[in-house]
């Protein structure tokens, strides 16, 4: 299963990589045409086909993650569980500055529906969410601490269960 | 015939519930939110639908999960929302709610394994 995730996060890291490229020469020539802050830029294409290929692939690889929390816990290695962290935090690092400059772009009316689909970017957002969430699970569960708060939430229940 | 689940509210959850100081509408989101996870664990106590019963923390047989409770008022999203953390005894069939908190009052102790988890696997982050 790691192998699998491996080659998902490079195929992520490839699409991803191609978006960002692509929001970053949006933003490179708007300032070089700083008089024509309204252009459209022109290869709607190639940016909705990259963001629909991230959209894709990080569905995927937030599944394929999701399955480290079905495992048995003699499976759940701290290695495992470590890894998994660091990737959903890569992941939602990465589509969160993706996302946060694609919006202000398309506020300022500098990218067109047809390169920022409004359908893709809702999902790619909630999949971003998806990745918190996981991030969250994850490091909370591998938290000493967090877990000694439920521990002790754990015997206070049945403390009060057994005086009821 | 397996019985019914049932719910029980533990002595720190309620404390949790009294100190967030939640609206009627937002404590009915999180009785709604425990109606699901009934449903969910009913359907199918080993395997339960996450889209209802939220997600099992790691390394604790399953027992313990996470349910995210979306608030009414909030415009903040999902990511302003609550977090309930419950016992799923799975013989006993029931639910022990544990604790409820919004997701940023636990954020440090997050980061802090999240920073762990860099430092391990990206060995050039740390400096």
């Amino acid at each position: 299963m790691r192998f699998m995730n491996e080659a998902r996060n490079l195929e992520f890291a490839r699409l991803a990589g191609g978006t960002q490229a692509l929001i970053e020469e949006v933003i490179s020539s708007k300032k070089a045409a700083p008089a024509k802050a309204a252009t459209v830029v022109v290869f709607p294409l190639t940016l909705a086909a990259h963001l629909r290929g991230t959209r894709d692939i990080t569905r995927k690889l937030l599944q394929a993650e999701r399955a480290i929390l079905d495992l048995p816990d003699e499976q759940q290695t701290d290695d495992i569980l470590y890894r998994a962290l660091t990737d959903a935090s890569w992941v939602v690092d990465i589509l969160s500055k993706i996302l946060k400059t694609g919006d202000q772009l398309f506020n300022k009316g500098s990218l067109s529906e047809t390169e920022w689909p409004p359908d893709v970017v809702r999902e790619l957002a909630s999949l971003e969410e998806g990745f918190e969430d996981l991030q969250e699970t994850l490091a909370l569960g591998v938290s000493a601490e967090f877990r000694q708060e439920l521990e002790a939430a754990k015997i206070a229940l049945d403390t009060n269960e057994d005086r009821s | 015939v397996a019985g019914k689940v049932t719910v029980r509210e533990g002595p720190t959850y309620l404390d949790d519930l009294n100190s967030l100081n939640l609206d009627a509408d937002d404590k009915k989101a999180v009785q709604d939110a425990v109606e699901e996870i009934v449903a969910a664990v009913t359907d199918n106590p080993n395997n339960p639908d996450k889209s209802r019963a939220g997600d099992p923390f790691p390394r604790d047989h399953h027992q313990t999960w996470k349910k995210r409770i979306a608030l009414p008022g909030s415009n903040m999203g999902k990511r302003g929302a609550l977090r309930l953390a419950y016992w799923w005894r799975r013989k006993e069939r029931q639910i022990g709610l544990l604790r409820l908190y919004y997701k940023r009052d636990k954020v440090d102790l997050a980061q802090k394994e999240i920073e762990k988890a860099k430092d391990h696997f990206n060995p050039s982050s740390s400096t």
